[in-house]
């Protein structure tokens, strides 16, 4: 369910291979794909997109999809809640983003930048969108990952392509890195994964909200759900390149850090 | 492997030392096992000594690279116990005996950092457990280290592995310590039948912990080496607590003195066996 072609992928970003943008340079040392020091990706700034999506009804919703990369260490993630039909700030959008910490970068043999990366905490960030103001609200837990720390076993690649002034990328959600790997998963169905006591009371609790966690994102369909930062589950093969929606880079603001308004409705 | 094995056995048979055994020579001979121990079973209260030899490494932001060279010798008790499982209906813990857990090593020196071990559900006398980590955009899962541990029916055990960077021990991608990786040996003796070390008539002991004992860490960088010594689990030393009585064990027993400034008491982890 979850391995990824790169030959496919490789087919399908050739044209935007030859043009793959000069500001990127690789000066440092690439010797491990996923841990190391090398800055590839030196364009900071936020970058935004909209996604679309059809639901279980076959409506199409849309949001809006921010990506902020201010230095080599650390990339912010920010979603706003779907919106029906087309994407629009004429109304308020709920946003939330959560920090990834990078680990390493490496240049993929088609071109694509590849930044791993790990979430040490869950630490999210809800806000408010409203008439071209961003407001922070106060942090809501997620009560799904309660049990912290996140899955250390668990790193994600963001992967980009540069082409003029848009970025393509996979979609990265802060969920990716709670999950196991699909041997680690069958192993710990197939054993209990009981050691002690307390290991038990504390791994049935997990699991029973995890399993059932799992068996949504496998299942159901496409459709939005009443938690807003669940959603982007519903978009298909989202770690994917987005070929359709490409982000274009954005002029934030200090009172403005995620500005929706100046992103392209598609 | 016949001769390390052979190596370590004698090691481990040799006589007991009489001196208690403080931090430079935590990788002194253990003692022999006790003759009241079943040493064909599994289960039980392990006693183990074991060196361990890390690699950290820091890169500046012009990509120059510090090397940290870590050598860890130490002594912890682990315990071997029996599958158990949760019975929702009875709201129990059905024991099975037959299906023994690996050895506890959570409080080794760099168990944090290896990522979480996938062991196999059933094993008699060995088993190999198996460290990795996952990318779920790419479906990529990488292996990142093997430990292999031996029984060998007399109530002694040996262990090695051999580990390579995981996301667990990532601290920051600039000017910071990261694992690159180690390699760990152990050779241990059964002291116990009974899997626990707070509930056990064997024990005379204030610890309730699965893995714990002491080490001492010789840190090199830069032809300077830092020697410290520290008991395990670290949590003991956790909240501004320092250590009053240097740990040591002698024979089969172990001993330390932490007091915490906080909250003004001293607090003694010791284990006795009768």
């Amino acid at each position: 369910m979850m391995s990824r072609k790169l030959s496919y992928l490789a087919l399908a970003f050739t044209s935007i291979v030859v043009t793959s943008a000069c500001s990127e340079k690789d000066d440092h040392d690439t010797t491990d794909a996923d841990f190391n020091s090398a800055i590839i990706f030196n364009d900071y700034g936020t970058y935004g997109r909209t996604v679309y999506f059809k639901d279980i009804n076959d409506e199409l919703w849309c949001y809006y999809d921010l990506m902020t990369i201010s230095n080599p260490e650390t990339v912010t993630l920010t979603l706003s809640s779907p919106i029906k039909g087309s994407c629009s700030t004429n109304q308020d959008l709920t946003t939330v983003s959560y920090d990834l910490t990078i680990v390493g970068e490496s240049r993929s043999d088609n071109k694509e930048t590849h930044i791993t990366t790990i979430i040490e905490d869950d630490i999210r960030y809800r806000g408010v969108y409203s008439a071209g103001v961003y407001q922070q609200t106060s942090e809501v837990n997620n009560p799904l990952i309660f049990f912290k720390p996140f899955n250390s076993d668990v790193l994600v690649s963001l992967r980009l392509i540069k082409k003029n002034e848009e970025l393509f990328a996979n979609h990265v959600f802060f969920s990716d890195y709670i999950m196991p790997s699909p041997t680690e998963l069958q192993a710990r169905v197939d054993r209990g994964n009981v050691q002690t006591i307390e290991e038990a009371e504390e791994l049935y609790a997990v699991f029973m909200i995890l399993e059932g966690y799992l068996d949504h994102m496998r299942y159901q369909e496409p459709y939005p759900v009443t938690e807003t930062d669940y959603f982007p589950h519903s978009v298909v093969n989202r770690h994917n390149i987005y070929t359709d929606y490409a982000y274009q880079k954005l002029s934030p603001s200090e009172g403005d850090p995620y500005p929706l308004n100046q992103i392209r409705v598609e | 492997m016949s001769a390390k094995l052979l190596c370590v056995t004698s090691l481990v048979f040799n006589t007991a030392s009489a001196d208690p055994i403080y931090a430079e020579d935590f990788d002194a001979a253990l003692p022999p096992v006790p003759d009241t121990v079943d040493g064909t079973s599994v289960i039980g209260t392990w006693l183990l000594t074991f060196t361990d030899l890390a690699t950290y490494e820091a890169t500046d932001t012009d990509g120059n690279k510090s090397v940290a060279l870590v050598k860890a010798v130490g002594r912890v008790y682990s315990l071997v116990q029996p599958k158990a499982t949760y019975d929702v209906e009875s709201q129990e813990y059905i024991y099975d005996y037959s299906r023994p857990q690996p050895l506890r090593l959570s409080c080794l020196p760099f168990d944090d950092e290896d990522g979480t071990p996938d062991t196999p559900d059933t094993w008699e006398n060995s088993y190999e457990s198996h460290n990795s980590y996952y990318n779920p955009s790419t479906g990529v899962e990488k292996p990142t280290g093997t430990l292999s541990v031996t029984f060998n029916g007399d109530g002694t055990v040996q262990g090695e592995g051999s580990y390579t960077q995981h996301p667990a021990g990532f601290s920051g991608r600039f000017l910071r310590d990261n694992l690159i990786s180690h390699t760990l040996t152990f050779s241990g003796i059964k002291i116990s039948d009974t899997p626990s070390i707070a509930d056990n008539d064997d024990f005379d002991t204030t610890i309730n912990a699965p893995c714990f004992g002491a080490i001492q860490l010789k840190k090199k960088r830069q032809n300077i080496t830092a020697t410290s010594t520290e008991i395990l689990p670290s949590y003991w030393l956790e909240s501004n607590k320092q250590t009053l009585t240097p740990p040591y064990f002698d024979n089969y027993d172990f001993y330390a003195e932490v007091f915490s400034a906080k909250e003004g008491r001293t607090y003694i982890h010791r284990l006795t066996l009768k």
